[in-house]
């Protein structure tokens, strides 16, 4: 792989806050032209590592490039080249949509006639267009989200990166927020992607890693992963009485004598491979539990087998 | 992309100009409070209170007091931006953090945040400069000098500067909007009204004068009160000094702490 084909290569990075090791000693390249899923509990150093990429959290040790370019000596360059979604809405109130885009654009020094193209040109794009008037407030949480997306893109960044972009928006909003994703992707742009919504991971990602304590666990493309994690199939022991837990325990003890690989989850148990099915029938039938899913094992099994078996608050 | 220490001038004047925009677009709504709240305390005391003081400080209560209040309006148009105004723009808005992920820097940001707040103070030096001639006017009295009418937007510069730096060491330090009401409270309402404002220096016992003194309104108060006398700056040269001095050790330590709070 040669140089000029990298997107983001980070060798030996930490971030340390006192005591609290946010991010321990990550090596890292993302390639350019895919979207790369950064997926971990809260907590896991994804936020940090964003902050990092754009120069607001400096590095404890280690290195951090985009393109090519040191993310502390060429900062300007670097966040003139990409384009940050974040978590919380920060759009400034007090503007209409339009011109939010338009004061955004004067940082990327765009100004003037084709800065006012470039936002009706990105609020087409998100659908917006009638909404360009509007005032921040009296748009829906699904708008602003878009109206913030529309906002990264302001300078054409060559690496777009979000961070938990769908995080408590409605499934119509989600999926429209996914449309833009893959389209920019489409266009041969890089995206580094952070969420803890494991589908949304699996439908958008083409490479990922999962990350906890600040260290990388996993690396690959979400079927790579699922695969040599947990293999293709998944069946879910739901509990359903107050005895159901017992009825857990039997069958966790059953699933550890066929070798068999599995979660514990509050009211369920998860186990992976196709030796699980006929236990999956011995049980379809027991009155303590409630039910017996059989499915397709997913990213977030793969997930729940790294990341201590549930997330984290 | 050009720097000095660090800050590219460009960039200052675009977050500069985000301000000036959400500023430009509630203007009505801001016009009246910096307005307003001096002109009532020029007409309240310096009429009001100044019917049953013959004089104070060698002139009539209402010239007395009138320079006082451009220093007072200085100091808030500042203050209040770097304080509450930044505090809602970094904790409520996160205005900041938008504009951290563009070429602009942190730097950049706290920069702009002082330029800004001094030109609040600028305009409202200006707007009440205006006022009080027009009120002088209609009262057939010269409330500020000529020259010193013209002075007073140049002077709001360094001494806007001075309380905005202030004001943002307080924002860096700050871990709600209610707690700016203790500095308000301690310090800024007790310096509204023993800086040499309402009364004097002189009246005050000697260890009070000294207080005083080292206050950063009394200063601003002594050079506005010599402006409005048609005095220009002379014998100013301590408070000139002391603003001067003071300005750019808060501007740096406002700008150091806030940055930490930033970039982290």
């Amino acid at each position: 792989m040669s140089e000029s084909s990298i997107a983001i290569s980070a060798r030996g990075l930490r971030k340390h806050f006192g005591d609290l090791v946010a991010v321990d000693g990550i090596d890292l390249d993302v390639e350019q032209g895919i979207c790369f899923g950064l997926l971990g509990p809260n907590g896991a150093g994804k936020t940090t590592m964003i902050r990092m990429l754009q120069a607001s959290s400096p590095l404890t040790s280690g290195s951090l490039e985009v393109f090519g370019m040191d993310v502390e000596k060429q900062s300007r360059e670097v966040r003139s080249r990409i384009g940050v979604i974040p978590q919380e809405d920060n759009l400034d109130p007090d503007f209409s949509s339009m011109f939010n885009l338009i004061v955004y654009a004067r940082y990327f020094g765009i100004h003037g006639t084709e800065a006012k193209k470039k936002a009706s040109d990105l609020l087409e794009l998100v659908g917006l267009t009638e909404k360009a008037n509007e005032k921040i407030t009296n748009l829906s949480g699904g708008m602003k989200r878009r109206l913030i997306v529309a906002r990264g893109l302001i300078n054409n960044p060559d690496l777009l990166i979000l961070d938990e972009p769908t995080t408590g928006l409605d499934p119509q909003a989600r999926h429209r927020v996914w449309d833009q994703i893959r389209s920019y992707r489409r266009s041969g742009n890089t995206i580094l992607l952070t969420t803890h919504y494991m589908d949304e991971a699996e439908l958008l990602c083409d490479d990922l890693a999962i990350v906890d304590g600040g260290k990388i666990l996993v690396r690959g493309s979400p079927k790579d992963l699922i695969l040599s994690t947990v293999g293709k199939e998944a069946v879910e022991f739901l509990a359903s009485y107050e005895d159901g837990g017992a009825t857990l325990d039997r069958i966790q003890i059953l699933i550890e004598d066929l070798g068999a690989k599995f979660s514990r989850i509050a009211d369920r148990i998860i186990a992976y491979g196709s030796g699980i099915h006929d236990l999956a029938d011995e049980f379809e039938t027991d009155i303590s539990i409630q039910d017996v899913i059989r499915r397709r094992a997913t990213l977030e099994d793969v997930f729940l087998q790294l990341t201590g078996r549930q997330l984290r608050e | 992309m050009k720097e000095i220490f660090g800050v590219s001038p460009v960039m200052v004047h675009m977050v500069w100009r985000r301000h000036l925009d959400v500023w430009l677009r509630t203007w009505k709504t801001n016009l009246l409070p910096p307005l307003v709240e001096p002109m009532l305390y020029l007409l309240g005391f310096g009429f009001g209170v100044g019917a049953y003081i013959n004089q104070m400080g060698g002139v009539s209560y209402v010239e007395f007091i009138a320079p006082s209040i451009l220093a007072i309006s200085m100091m808030f148009g500042a203050f209040f931006e770097a304080t509450y105004s930044a505090f809602v723009r970094m904790y409520y808005q996160k205005t900041w953090q938008a504009i951290a992920a563009t070429p602009a820097s942190a730097n950049d940001v706290l920069v702009a945040e002082l330029v800004w707040a001094t030109t609040k103070s600028v305009v409202n030096a200006t707007m009440m400069t205006a006022a009080i001639t027009f009120v002088g006017y209609l009262v057939n009295m010269q409330l500020v000098s000529f020259s010193g009418a013209i002075m007073m937007p140049i002077v709001a510069v360094p001494i806007g500067m001075m309380f905005a730096g202030m004001g943002l060491i307080l924002t860096s330090h700050t871990p709600s909007i209610d707690w700016f009401n203790i500095p308000f409270f301690l310090l800024i309402n007790p310096m509204f009204i023993l800086a040499g404002t309402f009364f004097p220096l002189s009246e005050f016992p000697v260890v009070a004068q000294n207080i005083a003194y080292c206050l950063p309104l009394t200063h601003a108060a002594l050079i506005t009160r010599s402006l409005a006398y048609g005095d220009g700056l002379n014998g100013m040269f301590y408070s000139v000094a002391y603003i001067l001095i003071l300005m750019p050790v808060v501007v740096f330590v406002g700008i150091t702490r806030c940055r930490k709070r930033i970039v982290s």
